[in-house]
């Protein structure tokens, strides 16, 4: 059975039996390769759930914001309430192990459906190759991009020249945590997962230092990066706190800056590296070469990955004498 | 006034002129984010690359970010608009017909914001006509087109190895005489807008509009939009891509005595846009914050000034991180799902 006939399944399956209350999955997007998040109530609606190659959106935050929501709710009894289910990729696993982990919710209010991932697509690199005015539509058929152009046309790119830049660095291919795993495993890639982050400390500190002015400089400030992130779930960020006014509250250029290293620095030890914050920015700012820095920094000075074991505690959550203390004055 | 016409490749002379008259010339470029519109620095533009900049022209009226009011001490001014004159190429009649729109609320009923006043009244609009939708533009399901004047002051047609450009303002008049350019023949004027009106046809509208109006607000109701916001994520993406958003936050901003009064661009899907201070938010859920930036696209406005909001131009739809596609969302609640 195709994962996607598994996942309809298992989704009628949880819901039909009242074991879990929605399924957080994917659905049709309404433009050429995207699929989009979705939160299917019904068993008669399982059918609309998908699994393909564009199931790039992170749905561990969707999880998050239904759990908290529904304990807010005056009817809510705790003994009564089912499981929130959800089709999780890897890094969504990884995500729902940091909430575990940080205590969010538990295991058993949860039911990943796991699904060993396979590389998804960047659409943006499709419709730049094809140009975008010229995609009527397109889909992934086996290692091939087709896309179908509006003159009637076809044109097939090989995929592996257009999958998502996060994923093709990506070599946790498994869900570290699931109540069923759906899918074949994939070999990990061989891409250097963190060659931005080495081409970056290669810079001197004014050459970084102009890199962050230049590339963040241009953001808007729409928050689409944190409200994606699955790390960046504070009811109230510091970025709008006004009492006190940690940074102001639109586009300065420090304002800017400080929000966006004071959101990676909240975020290390806790990225998933999904990719979510750099797909989601409308200006296409390379908010992962900051992210991954502190993943790479994390792991080399405390051993430590994130969202892998819901047991362990995280760096930023525990001492050990031997810890490394680079850094500190 | 008869249209006047530049060769394509004397583009780059026209525009140099321009500034050697005292404009600040703005024209698409490439730009990291894809295109936005930048200072003009020489060199050819590519009108046949870009459809639409990733960032609307609406800055150039609205800045995301203004001081209006700067102190010091005791000492306080006001901040003086800006009055640089300046030409702006190339923007889509989508963009150009927002900035007509969010005119109305700045520059109407008594009441002119004078920082927004300057820069419109000191800005010539060149428009560049659209040849070639992208797969996400519906300008003609909202009142608009391909060759649609609303808010330009000179209208560019693209005609072989040439650009027409026919004055669709006074000021693009005077501009256009001031630029002393050979006459355009009203045949390939006529032709080129018939191209237009042909792309135009490849457009059907979505909807009625006109019907779809109180059948909108009548379904305020609808459980489509709380299903159809369930994905979205609350962040601004599409309001601050958006070329007719117009909403604004204030707030002083300032230490040890100095500091000034900042406006600056604000977004209703935004779950802190409405918060009270006692804390009650009346648009706690997503989806009546995503119904409220439909309504006031669709039905507000339109009940306030007598038009539509929204201009077509799909950027929304492009930049939602999740794929919230506002075509498909004013279809079922107009279907009364």
């Amino acid at each position: 059975m195709a994962v996607e006939d598994e996942i309809r399944a298992k989704a009628r399956e949880l819901l039909a039996s009242g074991e879990a209350e929605v399924v957080v999955g994917f659905v049709e997007g309404t433009l050429p390769l995207t699929a989009r998040p979705a939160l299917v109530k019904d068993a008669a609606d399982a059918d609309r759930l998908v699994w393909n190659r564009c199931c790039t959106p992170g749905l561990a935050r969707y999880v998050l914001e239904y759990i908290r929501d529904r304990r807010k709710r005056r009817d809510f009894d705790a003994a009564k309430a089912r499981k929130v289910a959800v089709v999780a990729k890897p890094c969504d696993a990884r995500a729902l192990v940091t909430y575990i982990q940080e205590n969010q919710f538990g295991p058993g209010d949860v039911y990943i459906i796991g699904v060993n991932c396979a590389p998804m697509v960047d659409r943006n690199k499709v419709l730049a190759a094809v140009g975008a005015y010229r995609v009527e539509g397109a889909d992934v058929d086996g290692d091939e991009v087709v896309v179908a152009t509006t003159d009637g046309g076809e044109e097939r790119l090989p995929l592996g020249d257009y999958v998502d830049a996060s994923c093709a660095a990506c070599t946790r291919l498994e869900p570290p945590l699931a109540d069923v795993v759906l899918g074949e495993k994939a070999a990990p890639a061989a891409e250097d997962p963190y060659a931005r982050v080495r081409e970056h400390e290669a810079r001197g500190s004014d050459e970084r230092w102009a890199w962050v002015v230049e590339e963040v400089g241009r953001c808007i400030r729409c928050y689409a990066c944190r409200q994606v992130c699955p790390a960046c779930y504070c009811e109230e960020c510091f970025a709008e706190q006004r009492n006190p006014a940690w940074i102001g509250p639109a586009t300065a250029e420090e304002d800017l800056i400080a929000f966006h290293l004071v959101r990676v620095f909240h975020t290390a030890g806790r990225c998933v590296e999904c990719g979510e914050c750099e797909r989601a920015c409308p200006m296409d700012i390379p908010l992962r070469v900051l992210s991954e820095k502190l993943v790479k920094d994390v792991k080399e000075k405390f051993g430590y990955v994130a969202g892998v074991n819901p047991e362990e505690a995280p760096p930023l959550a525990t001492y050990k004498p031997d810890d490394s203390n680079e850094g500190f004055l | 006034m008869a249209a006047g016409k530049v060769k394509r490749s004397d583009l780059p002379r026209f525009l140099e002129a321009a500034k050697a008259a005292g404009y600040d010339v703005f024209a698409p470029a490439r730009a990291p984010e894809g295109w936005s519109f930048a200072p003009y620095e020489g060199g050819a533009v590519d009108l046949d690359g870009y459809l639409l900049t990733t960032l609307s022209a609406k800055a150039l009226a609205l800045p995301q970010l203004e001081a209006f009011l700067a102190y010091d001490g005791n000492d306080g001014r006001l901040v003086g608009a800006d009055e640089s004159k300046r030409l702006v190429f190339g923007v889509r009649p989508c963009d150009a017909r927002a900035l007509a729109l969010v005119d109305k609320v700045y520059l109407s009923r008594g009441f002119r914001d004078p920082h927004y006043l300057s820069r419109r009244d000191n800005t010539v609009l060149i428009v560049s006509a659209c040849h070639q939708p992208a797969p996400t533009c519906f300008c003609t399901s909202v009142g608009g087109g391909p060759a649609d004047a609303a808010g330009a002051d000179v209208m560019a047609y693209k005609s072989g190895d040439e650009l027409l450009l026919d004055a669709t303002s006074s000021k693009g008049e005077e501009f256009l005489k001031a630029a002393k350019l050979e006459k355009a023949s009203d045949a390939a004027l006529k032709k080129t807008k018939a191209a237009c009106a042909k792309v135009a046809d490849t457009m059907a509208p979505l909807w009625e509009l006109e019907a779809l109006r109180p059948i909108l607000y009548k379904n305020f109701d609808a459980p489509a939009w709380e299903e159809l916001a369930a994905r979205c994520v609350s962040c601004g993406a599409c309001t601050f891509v958006c070329p007719s958003c117009h909403c604004f936050d204030v707030a002083d901003e300032g230490k040890h005595g100095r500091g000034s009064r900042l406006r600056f661009w604000d977004a209703c899907t935004q779950s802190r846009f409405t918060l009270h201070a006692s804390g009650h938010n009346p648009r706690a859920r997503k989806g009546q914050r995503y119904r409220q930036r439909v309504l006031h696209k669709f039905y507000y406005f339109h009940e306030n000034w007598g038009e539509n909001l929204c201009v077509g131009c799909g950027r929304c739809v492009v930049a939602c991180p999740v794929n919230v596609d506002i075509r498909e969302a004013v279809t079922a609640v107009a279907a009364g799902k």
